[in-house]
C-alpha cells in the first residue's frame, strides 16, 4: 500500500481503523467488568468474615485484588495482544508487589 | 496537534506490520505508565512496611474507616473503565455519538469518585482524624489523596479527549489519542483496586 | 546557527549533577540529610564538628550552580525550534528555571549562614538548617510545571522528525509526579514524607538528577530542523 493511498483511505471512510487487528470483543469486556465486580464484593465479604483467619483472609484480598488488576491489564488495557515485552513488564510488576505485600503482611514480623 | 496526512503514516505502519501483535496508544504512554506504577509500588511497599512495624496501631485506626465509601468508589472506577472501553470500541467503529456519550459517562463516573472522597475525607475530619493523627492516617490521607490526584489527571484527559471529538471528530489519530486517554484512566482504575483493600479490607 | 555552542552548553546539566553531588556527599556528608527529628544540639554539633568540610562541600555547589544556566539555555533553544509548540510553553519553562537557579542560590546560602558562626546559639544554627533544608525539598512543588512544559512542548513537536524523541515527553511527565511526592514536607519530622524520606527526598532527588543526565543525552543526540535542511 502506498501512502498517498493509505491516507484517501482514512480520509473517505474509518476503513483503516477497522482494518486494525483488534481482537478484544465487546461481550468479553463486559464479562470481564462483571468479574471485576464480583471479585470486589467477595473481597469485601471476606473483609468482614469472622469465620476465617486474619492471616487467610489478608492472604486471600490481596491475591484475589491482583487477579482483579491483570483482569484489567490484560482486557481493558488491551496488554493481552501487546508486544511480549510490555506483557512481560506487567506480569513482573503484578507477581513482585504481590510477592512483596504478602511477605510484608504476613511474614516479616 | 492537527491531524495532518503526515501524522497517520507512524499509526499505519504499526497496524500493518503487527498482523499478530497491536501496541495500543505509543511507546512513551506505556512508559510513564510503568513507571507511575514503580512509584505507587514503593507507596504501596512502605505502607506495608510501616503496618508491620506497628501493626495493633494500624488494625484499630483503620476499624474507623467506613468500608461501603470504598466499595462504591471501587465500582465507581471499574466502571468508568467500562465505559472507556466501549467508547474505544465504539471509536473503532466510526460511531461518534455513541464515542461522545460512552466518555460523558466515564467523565461522570470521575468526578462521582472526586465527591464521595470529598465526603470520605469530610466525614473523617469532622471525627477528628487528620494527616498528623496518626501514622495509618497519614498514609491514609497520603496514598488516597496522591491517587485522587491521578483520578482528576485522568478525568482531565478524558474531557479533553470529549471536547477534542467534539471539535475535530473521528480519526486514527483521535483512535491514538483515546487508547492513550483510556490507558491512563485503566491505571488510576488498576491502583485503586490494590489500594482499596490494602487501606480497607486486611486484617 | 551554530549547534557547537549548544552541545557544549548541553554538559552544563552533567558538570552541575557532578560539582553538586560531589559537595553534597562527598564533603558536606548530607547525604542520608541532617534528620528534621534532630534537637538543635545535635544539628549546632554537626555544623561545629564538620564546619571545614561542609564549607568547602558549600563552594562546590555553588560554583556547580552556575553550569544549570547555560544547560537550560540550551534547552530553550531547542524548545524554540520545535514546531506547532507556543511561546508560552518556553515562557513558562523559562521562569520556573531562572526561579530554581535563585532557590538554588538561597539554600547554598542559607547553609552558608549555619556554618559560618557554629558556635552561636544553637538554635539560630537549627532554623537557618530547616530553612536550607526545606528550600532544597519544597521547590519540587514548582519544577514539575517546567517538566510539563517542556513535555507538552515535545509533543506538539513534528511527529516525523522531531527534535527530541516522543518518549522524552512522558519522561518528563513522569518525574513531575516523583517530584510532587516532596509537596507535604513541613508536616512532618519524620517518615517516609519528611525531608530525609523516602518518597519527600530520595526519589525526588533521583528524578531531579536523572532529568539532568538524560536531558544532557536527548540534547546532544539532538539536531537543529532548519540546519538539517540546508
Amino acid at each position: 500500500m502506498t501512502n498517498s493511498s493509505q491516507i484517501k483511505q482514512v480520509q473517505t471512510d474509518m476503513g483503516l481503523i477497522a482494518q486494525q487487528p483488534h481482537k478484544s470483543s465487546l461481550v468479553k469486556d463486559l464479562v470481564v467488568w462483571l468479574g471485576l465486580v464480583v471479585f470486589t464484593l467477595i473481597s469485601f465479604i471476606l473483609g468482614q468474615n469472622q469465620a476465617i483467619s486474619t492471616e487467610q483472609a489478608t492472604a486471600i484480598i490481596i491475591l484475589v485484588s491482583f487477579v482483579k488488576i491483570r483482569l484489567v491489564i490484560r482486557y481493558f488495557m488491551e496488554v493481552k495482544y501487546a508486544p511480549l515485552l510490555l506483557k512481560l513488564a506487567m506480569d513482573v510488576w503484578c507477581l513482585a508487589v504481590c510477592g512483596l505485600l504478602i511477605f510484608l503482611l504476613l511474614f516479616s514480623f | 496537534m492537527a491531524s495532518t496526512p503526515e501524522n497517520l503514516t507512524g499509526l499505519t505502519t504499526t497496524s500493518t506490520n503487527s498482523s499478530k501483535e497491536y501496541l495500543p496508544s505509543e511507546l512513551g504512554v506505556w512508559m510513564f505508565v510503568l513507571g507511575d506504577m514503580l512509584v505507587f509500588s514503593v507507596l504501596f511497599g512502605s505502607y506495608a512496611w510501616e503496618r508491620a512495624l506497628q501493626h495493633g496501631l494500624f488494625i484499630t485506626a483503620q476499624s474507623e474507616l467506613n468500608q461501603t465509601f470504598g466499595v462504591v468508589n471501587t465500582i465507581l472506577l471499574l466502571t468508568g473503565s467500562l465505559f472507556v472501553v466501549l467508547a474505544l470500541h465504539a471509536a473503532r467503529k466510526g460511531k461518534t455519538k455513541h464515542t461522545q456519550q460512552l466518555l460523558l459517562l466515564a467523565i461522570s463516573t470521575g468526578v462521582g469518585f472526586f465527591i464521595n472522597k470529598v465526603f470520605e475525607y469530610r466525614d473523617k475530619i469532622s471525627n477528628g482524624f487528620t494527616l498528623l493523627s496518626n501514622d495509618f492516617f497519614m498514609f491514609y490521607y497520603m496514598l488516597t489523596g496522591i491517587h485522587l490526584l491521578h483520578v482528576c489527571v485522568g478525568t482531565c484527559a478524558l474531557i479533553y479527549l470529549y471536547k477534542r471529538l467534539s471539535a475535530q471528530g473521528l480519526s486514527t489519530d483521535y483512535i491514538k489519542h483515546l487508547e492513550s486517554g483510556g490507558i491512563v484512566w485503566h491505571m488510576v482504575d488498576l491502583l485503586w483496586i490494590a489500594l482499596f483493600p490494602l487501606l480497607y479490607l486486611i486484617k | 546557527m551554530n549547534d557547537s555552542y549548544l552541545k557544549m552548553c548541553a554538559w552544563g546539566g552533567p558538570i552541575f549533577c557532578a560539582l553538586f553531588l560531589i559537595g553534597f556527599i562527598g564533603f558536606a556528608d548530607f547525604m542520608p540529610p541532617i534528620s528534621p527529628a534532630d534537637s538543635a544540639q545535635q544539628v549546632a554539633d554537626i555544623y561545629k564538628t564538620d564546619a571545614t568540610s561542609i564549607k568547602i562541600g558549600l563552594i562546590f555547589m555553588m560554583i556547580g550552580l552556575s553550569f544549570t544556566m547555560p544547560f537550560v539555555s540550551a534547552i530553550i533553544t531547542r524548545m524554540k525550534q520545535m514546531q506547532n509548540s507556543s511561546p508560552t510553553l518556553v515562557t513558562t519553562f523559562v521562569i520556573v528555571s531562572a526561579a530554581l537557579s535563585c532557590f538554588l542560590f538561597v539554600l547554598v546560602c542559607s547553609w552558608a549562614v549555619a556554618s559560618f558562626r557554629a558556635d552561636r546559639a544553637p538554635e539560630i544554627i537549627q532554623a537557618f538548617n530547616d530553612f536550607a533544608w526545606i528550600l532544597l525539598i519544597w521547590p519540587v512543588s514548582l519544577i514539575p510545571v517546567s517538566y510539563i512544559a517542556l513535555g507538552l512542548a515535545v509533543l506538539a513537536d513534528n511527529k516525523q522528525q522531531p527534535i527530541f524523541p516522543r518518549w522524552y515527553a512522558f519522561l518528563n511527565f513522569w518525574f513531575a509526579v516523583l517530584a510532587y511526592g516532596g509537596c507535604l514536607l513541613i508536616f512532618f519530622h519524620e517518615g517516609p514524607f519528611a525531608w530525609d524520606g523516602l518518597i519527600a527526598f530520595w526519589i525526588p532527588a533521583v528524578a531531579f538528577f536523572g532529568w539532568y543526565i538524560v536531558t544532557s543525552i536527548v540534547l546532544l543526540q539532538s539536531k537543529d530542523p532548519i540546519a538539517e535542511l540546508n
